[in-house]
């Protein structure tokens, strides 16, 4: 009688150590998974940093290097999307062929805003147009008189 | 007189005339009004808005008879009986005539006398300018379908240019002899185009 309660004791006790040996195993394994998915999840909300930081650059910084004018081609208007970094002549040419005026070189043309003649070599940023200026573009008069 | 098809001249009537009614407030701020258009003529004013009292400067009737095989017609009316005008105050549209160094030389006016004595605009792309004996080397048709010259829209600009937007003043020479104020447009010289 003894005996039997010896060997289920040692029996039960065996069992307990390989359950204990089997939970920190466990616990090892959980830990290191709870490590890989904090990392995966820090990794995640980087990301997600990172796309709205890009989304808010694209909006805003687009936004402002976008700038609509409309140019007035021999008293035709042509609305033009520029970028403020072109040069004036850029939009220029473009209002130019858009409005069927091509034939003769750019610097036959005169183009001016709020009766001031503009350098077409400058960027359109720095001429601090409003949105939807107006600017003249007129062909030069031939020699007359 | 007509001499080509009258549609095609009326085709480029219509055209001419929507674009610039598609910009008509633009031009209307700068003083320039639409007073009739039925073809083959439209009628338009000129005042120079920037002054104070603003005035009217001119009035002119450009006529598409033939255009463009021909090129525009332009003539002063007076704006209320639309009557052909036989004389301008001068300078009306003054211009500056600059040597090769870019040093202005003179002044002189766009408008002068044709053979019958009517005013007209010296300028490659009127008809009068053309039909002028004195430009008989300068034909229209080295001017025609190139960048726009010799359209309504280059006529306008030109016109704006040269006789409105260089006033800057009024300016007054008292005759004594008969007691009348002559007053007179006073011009930005440096402003005057070459």
């Amino acid at each position: 009688m003894e005996d039997n309660f010896d060997k289920n004791l040692d029996r039960i006790e065996r069992e307990l150590e390989k359950d204990e040996t089997k939970l920190d195993h466990l616990k090892e394994e959980v830990a290191k998974e709870v490590v890989i998915e904090e990392k995966h999840i820090s990794e995640l909300r980087e990301e997600i940093k990172e796309l709205k930081n890009e989304h808010h650059s694209e909006h805003h910084h687009g936004h402002h290097e976008q700038l609509k004018l409309i140019f007035i081609v021999n008293s035709s208007p042509k609305e033009i999307t520029t970028n403020v970094k072109w040069q004036l002549k850029t939009a220029v040419e473009l209002a130019i062929k858009e409005t069927g005026n091509e034939g003769r070189p750019l610097q036959d043309w005169e183009v001016k805003w709020k009766h001031e003649t503009l350098i077409l070599e400058k960027q359109i940023e720095e001429f601090h147009f409003p949105e939807c200026a107006e600017i003249f573009v007129s062909l030069k008069a031939g020699q007359g008189g | 007189m007509q001499t080509i098809n009258p549609e095609i001249s009326k085709a480029k009537f219509n055209e001419e005339l929507q674009l610039f009614l598609s910009c008509e407030e633009v031009h209307r701020k700068r003083g320039i009004l639409l007073l009739k258009s039925e073809f083959p003529d439209i009628i338009l004013s000129f005042s120079a808005t920037q002054i104070n009292p603003a005035v009217h400067v001119f009035a002119v009737r450009i006529n598409y008879d033939n255009y463009d095989l021909q090129p525009l017609s332009v003539r002063f009316i007076n704006p209320f009986t639309w009557e052909n005008l036989h004389s301008m105050p001068t300078p009306l549209m003054p211009r500056k005539i600059v040597n090769e160094e870019g040093i202005v030389t003179e002044y002189m006016d766009l408008v002068q006398k044709d053979l019958v004595g009517l005013p007209f605009i010296c300028l490659p792309g009127i008809r009068e300018y053309h039909e002028h004996p004195a430009h008989t080397g300068n034909s229209w048709l080295l001017h025609r379908k190139c960048a726009g010259e010799g359209t309504l829209g280059f006529l306008i600009e030109k016109f704006y240019e040269f006789g409105i937007a260089t006033i800057n003043s009024f300016s007054t020479l008292i005759n004594f002899q008969v007691q009348i104020p002559n007053i007179q447009l006073g011009y930005d010289k440096n402003a005057i185009p070459t």
